[in-house]
């Protein structure tokens, strides 16, 4: 049996394209199943590499692009490392709620490529160079002394990329960002929700269906809560406050 | 331009710190892709992922994947069929594929899925194919036996012997009812949560 490789059971079938699915919820995706695919890579089928690369390839180059600000040739690498990974560790994945498990799978290999390719990054050039190719000198947006904060946690970051240990730095990356969860739960909830989802550019219409509020007033929103998070932020780091106060 | 809020938010999510719940990973889905990698590069990819699914070989039967895990001189066969709880004997048969897994108490299942790591379907989907290669051999082996010619014939008739178990043990070939209906039943019992040890 046929059937897309999602989340979710299908509802329309578009004319104009044939070969995909159009689903409630609005993803559009191959009309091939998820188990289809698994099925075909397991038994060695290359047909499975030109479907795991037609759903894959360019979506992720894309999303390593647009979204994490990663060179383009790297992107292309690091995705194509993924696949690789995917092909490789076939075996060990198995289906457990939905057609849907494959792809957050993948999302998860992915997810920790980018975050190794930024570890790296950390460790040899650091981060913060990279961050004033953003906004971040805005002053408008920013004080000083909440720029200082940021390069503070940026910093802290780098510096855990640093250790020799691979156990060691595991941990020690998480908990030199643990300071920002802790920021977003003394949030309100649609506040975080909304933070969180729009740095990886989860549209607005979304965010309303989690939040319940319209997407015209998290529109406006968004600014304010950012502003109020760096602000939150700032709290946890009274020493680099001062400093710039007394500056 | 991005924002640095927003860039430490994504260093945070990278992390594992804070999550989406999967509204980005849906997001993803989603996405019409507008910008297409050049043909040469997906050319090379291809070969790669080609390359690499050469190298992935699928487990046949339990046999196979015993075999293939001892093969590392850290893997003592003594130590593993302790830990699945059958005696060596047993132990040596299941490597050669000379007992049928069907008379391997599921408990001793139970414990090979967690001493492997490995999904429960594959490992059914091992015992279907090693029960149907131990259902199929006796008409095989007669099929040899009729096998006969004058010169080299031990070394053919092991040879045709080797490839007809790779081939019997490859294929999809039905089995009596009463054997599925097994295989089903220990199926159900490792996927059953409320079992000891079992998968939650």
């Amino acid at each position: 049996m046929f059937l897309p490789p999602v989340l979710e059971k299908p509802s329309v079938t578009s004319p104009l394209l044939p070969d995909f699915v159009l689903f409630s919820s609005g993803i559009l995706m191959p009309r091939t199943s998820n188990k289809e695919l698994v099925d075909l890579l397991k038994r060695g089928e290359r047909e499975g590499c030109s479907r795991l690369m037609d759903a894959y390839l360019d979506r992720l180059v894309n999303e390593a692009v647009s979204i994490f600000h990663l060179p383009e040739a790297e992107s292309e690498e690091l995705v194509s490392d993924c696949l690789v990974t995917v092909v490789q560790q076939i075996h060990t994945f198995e289906f457990r709620k939905s057609d849907g498990d494959f792809h957050f799978w993948v999302m998860t290999i992915f997810k920790n490529r980018v975050r190794d390719f930024v570890r790296q990054r950390a460790k040899t050039v650091g981060l913060v160079t990279h961050f004033q190719e953003s906004n971040f000198e805005n002053e408008e947006m920013f004080g000083q002394g909440e720029r200082d904060v940021i390069a503070a946690i940026l910093g802290a970051y780098e510096e855990a990329t640093r250790d020799e240990s691979t156990s060691a730095r595991e941990i020690e990356c998480r908990e030199r960002l643990r300071v920002i969860e802790e920021v977003l739960e003394s949030m309100e909830s649609w506040e975080r929700v909304l933070l969180r989802c729009r740095a990886l550019e989860v549209p607005y219409e979304d965010i309303t269906r989690y939040t319940g509020k319209p997407a015209s007033q998290l529109k406006v929103y968004h600014g304010r809560i950012r502003k109020k998070f760096i602000k939150l932020l700032a709290v946890h780091y009274p020493e680099v406050m001062e400093g710039e106060r007394s500056s | 331009m991005k924002d640095p809020v927003d860039r430490l938010l994504q260093l945070a999510f990278l992390e594992g710190v804070i999550s989406t719940r999967g509204a980005y990973e849906k997001q993803v889905a989603r996405k019409q892709v507008t910008a297409k990698r050049s043909p040469a590069l997906k050319e090379s990819v291809a070969r790669r992922l080609e390359r690499e699914l050469g190298s992935v070989q699928p487990v046949a039967t339990v046999g196979s994947f015993l075999q293939k895990v001892l093969e590392s001189p850290a893997v003592q066969p003594r130590d593993v069929s302790s830990r699945l709880g059958i005696t060596a004997n047993v132990f040596a048969m299941l490597t050669r594929n000379r007992i049928s897994p069907l008379k391997v108490s599921a408990e001793s299942w139970r414990r090979f899925v967690k001493l492997f790591q490995i999904p429960v379907d594959d490992l059914i989907e091992m015992i279907r194919r090693t029960q149907q290669l131990i259902h199929y051999r006796s008409s095989f082996q007669m099929t040899l036996a009729r096998y006969d010619t004058r010169k080299n014939k031990e070394l053919k008739a092991t040879t045709l012997a080797k490839a007809t178990e790779e081939l019997y043990s490859r294929a999809d070939l039905p089995l009596p009812d009463a054997q599925l209906r097994k295989i089903e039943e220990l199926r159900t019992e490792l996927l059953d949560p409320a079992a000891p040890d079992g998968k939650s």
